[in-house]
């Protein structure tokens, strides 16, 4: 028998739904657990996914499963590809996270260090747009602390 | 457009999971560590096993009995920065291994890390209420492990090295073990270094002599280190050691230290690419003629050690 290919529907939390190759939706851990545990119905849910991250995990995914894409076009791929906003960014870690794609959230959390470096913490809010939430005498701990870092 | 809709949706770093937000703070060296930790409290409290152990490179650490403020240099960038640390002040380094620091201030011993500033008290050494002249010191294993083995090691006259040894989780007292090199027939010169290896301390002095000491049955014993010889009867040094690494790295110059400058470095071992490298205690004069400034050095790895509070050596 030749095999033919399976496609699963994904299902995400504002309710779109994605038809995806099952050989390129096994790249989530998660998915491919429950592919293997037989538990796929028709559609899979995915409640802590909504469409439009989704949208950027499959194109990733999809570009990854080329066949034949030299490394240095993937790692163009990869470096325009975590050049978003830092909203979009977190969206992205949290579902890799979900999903359970090592390599995916790897290369996220690797671009948040690399945004991080060569900052000083308030730097680093304005970056995130983190709300700094230290009280006055925690403040004077933590310039205790860096003070000398970024004098 | 896109994004727009994004950041209508309130997102929040602050909040990412913990465990995501620990990998990342354990990625960042010392200085965007400490900037990591400076964001917000969930960053704060999630960075608390990172100990910014990416940095393999060695820094230096200049100290001295007159004030607090010290200064770190780092030589791969030739950055130098003020730290105040008040623990260092009127103290000597015996020991810098893996970012730790073995203290002695005001006859006080404690193990130290400059960056956190955490600090882990240990007992007196009996009849020593200065610090040893020209010691070494060695501990198997970080001083936050239950199984770690502290040694300091001097010579009490110029027949006797003394090592003194202090077990986490055995006795809560220093116990003294003496090497009589009359006896023995041999001699030793000061300590240049020491170090542990499987349950024995190995030290140097600047003459190529090794003195070990098995902490199994607590004996003595005496070797030449001989370079490069091909004898399959030898036994090969698991270690390689480096002596005068601040002269030879031209520091004083590096960190713009004048002439008048005397600098005393302490013995540290760090983990090379292979084996274990252990860089000798130096003294390096000021010219001659000039009214001396002395000052204390440290090579030491860059790391932020955190401890649950009140907590101590004795278990």
């Amino acid at each position: 028998m030749s095999s033919s290919t399976k496609f699963l529907t994904l299902k995400t939390c504002d309710d779109k739904k994605f038809v995806l190759d099952e050989a390129i939706a096994v790249r989530s851990q998660t998915i491919k657990n429950m592919v293997e545990d037989d538990c796929v119905s028709n559609v899979i849910p995915l409640p802590n996914v909504d469409s439009k991250t989704m949208t950027k995990v499959i194109e990733y995914w999809k570009k990854h499963s080329e066949e034949g894409i030299s490394k240095d076009m993937l790692m163009d791929f990869d470096k325009a590809f975590v050049k978003v906003h830092h909203s979009i960014l977190h969206a992205l870690i949290l579902a890799a996270n979900f999903l359970n794609d090592k390599e995916m959230l790897d290369m996220m959390c690797q671009e948040v260090v690399d945004r991080i470096k060569g900052k000083t913490p308030e730097e680093i809010r304005k970056e995130f747009d983190i709300k700094n939430d230290f009280t006055p005498e925690e403040e004077e701990e933590i310039r205790k602390e860096n003070a000398w870092a970024f004098e | 457009m896109e994004e727009e809709e994004y950041i209508r949706t309130r997102i929040s770093w602050c909040d990412l999971h913990p465990e995501l937000l620990s990998e990342i703070a354990e990625s960042l060296g010392i200085i965007d560590l400490v900037g990591f930790r400076g964001v917000c409290k969930d960053w704060r409290s999630a960075s608390f096993t990172a100990s910014a152990s990416i940095e393999s490179k060695l820094y230096f650490l200049l100290h001295n009995d007159r004030d607090e403020n010290t200064i770190l240099f780092n030589p791969t960038t030739n950055k130098n920065y003020t730290i105040n640390i008040p623990e260092l002040k009127e103290a000597t380094c015996l020991a810098s291994t893996q970012g730790w620091l073995l203290i002695s201030q005001r006859g006080n011993l404690f193990f130290f890390c400059p960056f956190s500033r955490v600090k882990i008290d240990l007992p007196p050494i009996q009849g020593l209420e200065n610090t040893p002249p020209a010691a070494a010191a060695a501990f198997t294993s970080p001083p936050s492990s239950i199984d770690c083995v502290t040694a300091i090691i001097y010579k009490i006259n110029d027949d006797i090295v003394q090592v003194n040894v202090l077990e986490r989780g055995g006795a809560s007292m220093w116990i003294k073990y003496e090497y009589d090199l009359k006896f023995n027939q041999k001699s030793f010169g000061d300590a240049k270094c020491a170090t542990f290896q499987q349950g024995c301390l190995y030290l140097m002095d600047g003459f190529k002599r090794l003195l070990t000491f098995t902490m199994e049955d607590k004996s003595f014993e005496m070797f030449l280190v001989i370079e490069q010889s091909k004898d399959p009867n030898l036994e090969t040094l698991s270690f390689r050691y480096k002596d005068k690494l601040f002269t030879r790295s031209n520091l004083k110059k590096q960190m713009n230290l004048g002439d008048d400058v005397t600098v005393t470095t302490c013995g540290a071992t760090y983990f090379g690419s292979d084996l274990e490298v252990l860089i000798y205690n130096e003294n390096i004069e000021a010219m001659e003629g000039t009214n001396a400034q002395h000052f204390k050095g440290i090579w030491i790895q860059p790391r932020f050690f955190q401890l649950p509070p009140n907590y101590s050596w004795s278990l």
